[in-house]
């Protein structure tokens, strides 16, 4: 049994289910821009209670468990100050499949958000949950309205 | 985004916990305390039971749990407040080793083999729960830079925790997290220390010991020579006794530069005469100089008062850095000893007329394998180094004065003595 059986985390994949509805249509660089534009809102809301190292250690976690699933997300990087990096991805996205591309973001995401949830007695989910909701590309419909 | 310093949040209990700034100040005494027996303790996890009694003066705590991976096995501590059940225990204990074998990586939590102590205290009786143990659990990495997380602490509280606790919770395993990461680090220097302790063990002993039957045996072969030979003419012989002697120089260096890097290298000081030291050294590396026809002459300062010193290792200083020397210098070059009183020093100084020693390199000389860049002969790259130790362990200094072109003078000075020239 992993930590993220643990707890149920049907909550969390409904939020990035949601969150991800409005992208699908959307070519796959500008996919992975605002996967990176989320990863930077759950890091930068996450880090200010649990702290660089912490949240370093975590990420890492989960990104390794990422890349056993998903080989195209084997490139991303942790970095203390900076969070998750996608500089590598970012140059390999045009050649990478559709479905492997938007599966492995729903994982990452959920996997991240389960993982978070089940360490702080989901103390920050709503929060997170928000901050992911908020994110979208500049000018896009649903900026700042949530999914 | 709020700040979630400002938030304030009812527990189910009714009761206003966070936000208050009476909490946030006895939590804050309550974490300088927590600082001070980390820092002071010598075993972190007897220190830990003790900062559980202090948590649990503003955490409503029932339980807790360290998890900790030391020398790859897994160690399970469980502390538990009075009254809670052993159902409730199981449960707990099943999440924390569940979360913890997830964040450092293990297959399952059969394959962590954990070996399971109680904690020494009993935390304070709590009231009923409220709310679901999901949502009463917090499980907190112990993380350190440059290092994998090395296990989990697990907080149980009797009501639902929230931000400001998870934030009060995450600085104590911060706090625990550094703690066992020094302990850790001061075992591993331990282990390293005795580690080199053996192999300098079998480096004097198992490797010293043959070289001198080889040494021994090569003599002897030496004088079985063919009559039409003289001593010293077979080649192969006199190869074998050069190469063992090397590996003897080399062998003496490691030792002495181990037991200087270890603060153990030991001196033995009598009143020794400072021209009878320069005079012994040149007369070591007459034949030498003369065979790559460098002048080698000395300056001694008449009337010097002895020196409170170990004549054989002051002696060891100055063989390095003639020989030094005479490595440096072409021939038909110079090399030059003196010796001086400056004060109430006894100043040696070897000079040549070598090529010189950058500026960048002259301040590296005395690292171990620091050598000038310029350089053209082999070396182990820890004589400097040596010499620099035996001249501290006299209470010296040791120095280097060049300019490329134009030569390089090595120098050290050695307290003097009280002892006057009359005392002879």
């Amino acid at each position: 049994m992993r930590c993220s059986d643990v707890l149920d985390g049907g909550e969390h994949a409904a939020c990035v289910d949601g969150w991800m509805k409005p992208a699908k249509d959307l070519s796959p660089e500008v996919r992975l821009q605002l996967f990176e534009a989320a990863l930077s809102a759950l890091w930068t809301r996450t880090q200010t209670t649990l702290g660089q190292v912490t949240l370093t250690a975590i990420a890492e976690r989960v990104l390794y468990n990422a890349s056993e699933k998903y080989p195209l997300f084997s490139s991303l990087t942790v970095e203390p100050t900076s969070g998750i990096q996608c500089r590598e991805l970012r140059e390999r996205v045009g050649a990478a499949k559709h479905s492997e591309l938007s599966e492995g973001i729903r994982f990452v995401l959920v996997e991240f958000l389960t993982v978070l949830g089940n360490l702080t007695a989901e103390i920050l989910t709503p929060e997170l949950h928000s901050q992911l909701s908020n994110v979208a590309l500049p000018g896009s419909k649903g900026e700042g309205k949530g999914s | 985004m709020r700040s979630p310093l400002r938030k304030k949040k009812t527990t189910a209990s009714g009761t206003a916990r966070t936000g208050k700034p009476e909490q946030a100040h006895r939590r804050l005494q309550d974490l300088f305390e927590i600082s001070k027996l980390f820092a002071s303790f010598e075993n972190v996890e007897q220190a830990f039971d003790t900062v559980l009694g202090i948590a649990a003066r503003t955490l409503p705590l029932r339980s807790a749990i360290l998890l900790e991976l030391d020398d790859g096995r897994s160690r399970m501590i469980a502390w538990h407040c009075e009254g809670q059940s052993s159902e409730t225990m199981r449960a707990v204990k099943e999440h924390a080793a569940t979360a913890y074998a997830d964040l450092i990586g293990a297959a399952s939590t059969v394959s962590l083999e954990l070996h399971e102590e109680a904690g020494k205290t009993t935390l304070p009786r709590q009231g009923g729960t409220q709310g679901n143990l999901a949502k009463r659990l917090f499980v907190m990495p112990l993380v350190a830079v440059h290092r994998p997380p090395f296990g989990t602490v697990q907080l149980e509280g009797a009501q639902p925790f929230d931000e400001m606790d998870l934030m009060f919770a995450n600085a104590i395993a911060n706090q625990l997290a550094v703690a066992l990461d020094r302990d850790h680090t001061w075992r591993q220097v331990q282990h390293a220390a005795r580690v080199r302790e053996q192999i300098l063990a079998i480096v004097s002993q198992d490797l010293r010991n043959p070289l001198g039957t080889v040494l021994l045996e090569a003599s002897a072969l030496a004088k079985k020579r063919a009559p039409e030979q003289r001593p010293g003419e077979i080649p192969e012989v006199q190869n074998i006794q050069r190469a063992a002697g090397h590996m003897l120089r080399l062998i003496s260096d490691l030792l002495d530069f181990a037991s200087i890097e270890a603060g153990h290298l030991a001196i033995k000081r009598k009143p020794q005469d400072p021209g009878a030291m320069i005079q012994e050294t040149l007369a070591t590396f007459e034949s030498v100089a003369g065979e790559k026809r460098l002048r080698l002459t000395a300056h001694v300062e008449p009337h010097l008062a002895k020196v409170d010193c170990d004549r054989d290792r002051i002696l060891q200083v100055l063989s390095n850095l003639v020989g030094n020397a005479i490595k440096a210098t072409a021939p038909g070059g110079h090399v030059t000893l003196r010796v001086e009183a400056q004060g109430k020093d006894l100043v040696f100084g070897v000079s040549d007329s070598g090529p010189g020693i950058r500026a960048e390199d002259v301040k590296h000389l005395f690292e171990r394998y620091g050598r000038s860049g310029q350089a053209r002969y082999k070396g182990t790259g820890l004589g400097l180094a040596i010499a620099k130790g035996i001249v501290r362990v006299h209470g010296g200094r040791i120095w280097a004065e060049s300019k490329p072109g134009l030569g390089a003078t090595f120098l050290f000075a050695v307290p003097l003595s009280t002892v006057s020239p009359s005392q002879t």
